[in-house]
């Protein structure tokens, strides 16, 4: 029997010292696709990535992918950062300001191509990949490819600070694809991009992870706009809902397990 | 005269900033970055001669550069004389003196640097040190330049350190103030006239290069900016 692609049951921490002890549960049996992550302000959405980056040290819980445990407290199980096949995309534009989108692209190209991860990438060698270090080269055919297809050739020679939020967005989204990854986490990547534009977007992000058979996490306020990107979809609760009693140290947050099969097997089947 | 001690002290400045600040890199880095405890009391001993009177620094450097100490004797058999009177010594002293002015600059920057921005270019797979050299260390050029430029306007000034450790030998370890100085007790003021305008006009051309680095320094922080 093949492995869970992704199995994901975890404690997060909360903010601040204080432990909230909310549970996150969820799992994933398809091997490529989008599931939406959203969920109100405050509910623990960017922490959910960040744990599953490997950014969060004070995590517990369980995050396998594949079979392989990425992070597993029982065992003392933590890879680090770079030992993931992960790709993260954090909430906000995150472009190096002191770089110009070119020089972006090239500096996440030429960190793709030195991964442990980079198959599908051609291989850049030891001697192959080295090049005197005042001159940074041009982007590699393949990461022209990524460009192009998220739009932003025209925008390759613009300081970072020109762009406006869409061609922004559109820059880091391209930057974060450039990495090849078995798991894409997006926190609002769609951000400042009109609609027909999110629409066009998520259709080119969808295309390529079906392409790369990776799987990947999107966080949005709009859940409308997954409908037709999604495969399933998980609700974070708010920390403190009307329902519970407020005092209650450990608040499980009501996580889908069958929602998401339940829409799984409604879209996939 | 002037000649001399004005290539003196432009020689000492320049030598003693660059290197400082090429020095600042992993002094600076090592302060902000480092988990380790032991950043504190490097802090410390860096900020020391901030505090410590030039004369009093001066005898102690006096002492651990003689030929009978140890170090003294390790410098002196690899250069081939004595280090105190002579210019390897005067360059020395002086990189100890100007030491916290041109680091303090590069680790304020240092620290400036957005996590966020560190985060990111952690998340795109890069180590430490290539964060280091390609991210954290561009970002803070005006701060690199604020340090040199401290080190040398630093470097040229000093009294102290410079009349103890370097003797006030004409052409090798005399500078512009210990010539002024010089010129004053002799009698000699047109010389030590000079020697100060020289000095004022560092000092000038000092200040307006922080200023203008100040106003840059704002720059590339402020574009990340939400």
């Amino acid at each position: 029997m093949h492995p869970m692609p992704l199995e994901v049951d975890l404690v997060l921490p909360g903010r601040g010292a204080a432990p909230s002890g909310r549970r996150v549960a969820f799992t994933l049996s398809r091997d490529s696709g989008i599931l939406g992550l959203c969920g109100p302000s405050g509910s623990g959405k960017t922490t959910l990535l960040r744990v599953m980056a490997g950014l969060c040290p004070k995590a517990s819980g369980v995050v396998r992918v594949d079979g392989v445990s990425w992070l597993d407290s029982n065992l003392g199980t933590d890879l680090p950062l770079e030992r993931r096949p992960v790709a993260y995309l954090p909430q906000g534009v995150s472009l190096f300001p002191h770089m110009d989108v070119r020089e972006n692209l090239v500096f996440a190209s030429r960190l793709a191509e030195s991964s442990d991860f980079a198959k599908g990438n051609p291989p850049a060698g030891r001697l192959g990949g080295f090049r005197p270090f005042w001159r940074s080269g041009g982007l590699p055919g393949w990461a022209q490819e990524v460009v192009e297809l998220f739009g932003v050739s025209r925008l390759l020679d613009k300081r970072s600070g020109e762009l406006s939020g869409g061609q922004a967005t559109r820059v880091a989204l391209a930057r974060c694809f450039l990495r090849s990854a078995r798991l894409y986490l997006l926190d609002e990547p769609f951000a400042g991009v009109d609609p027909e534009g999110r629409a066009a977007l998520g259709r080119i992000v969808g295309g390529l992870l079906a392409r790369r058979k990776a799987m990947a996490l999107l966080v949005t306020h709009t859940p409308d706009e997954l409908c037709s990107l999604a495969f399933g979809m998980v609700r974070l609760l708010p920390e403190e809902d009307g329902d519970g009693s407020p005092g209650l140290p450990v608040r499980p947050v009501q996580m889908s397990e069958t929602e998401a099969k339940g829409l799984l097997e409604r879209s996939g089947g | 005269m002037i000649h001399s001690a004005l290539s003196v002290t432009v020689a000492l400045s320049f030598l003693t900033a660059t290197i400082l600040s090429l020095l600042s890199l992993p002094l600076a880095g090592w302060i902000v970055f480092s988990k380790s405890s032991w950043t504190t009391l490097g802090e410390s001993i860096l900020t020391l001669t901030l505090v410590l009177p030039p004369a009093v620094l001066g005898y102690l450097l006096l002492v651990a550069f003689s030929p009978e100490s140890l170090p003294g004797s390790l410098m002196a058999r690899l250069l081939g004389h004595p280090l105190p009177f002579s210019f390897a010594g005067l360059l020395l002293a002086s990189l100890i003196y100007s030491l916290p002015f041109a680091v303090q600059p590069v680790a304020q920057s240092f620290r400036q640097v957005p996590l966020r921005t560190i985060e990111m270019a952690r998340i795109l797979g890069a180590r430490p040190f290539t964060v280091f050299r390609k991210i954290v260390v561009p970002m803070s050029l005006p701060g690199l330049a604020t340090g040199w430029v401290l080190g040398f306007a630093h470097t040229v000034g000093e009294f102290g350190v410079v009349m103890m450790v370097g003797g006030n030998i004409p052409g090798e370890t005399r500078t512009l103030s210990l010539k002024a100085y010089d010129d004053l007790l002799s009698m000699r003021a047109h010389g030590a006239r000079d020697s100060v305008l020289l000095l004022l006009l560092f000092s000038s051309l000092s200040l307006v290069a922080l200023n203008l680095l100040r106003r840059k320094g704002v720059d590339p922080h402020a574009s990340d900016a939400p």
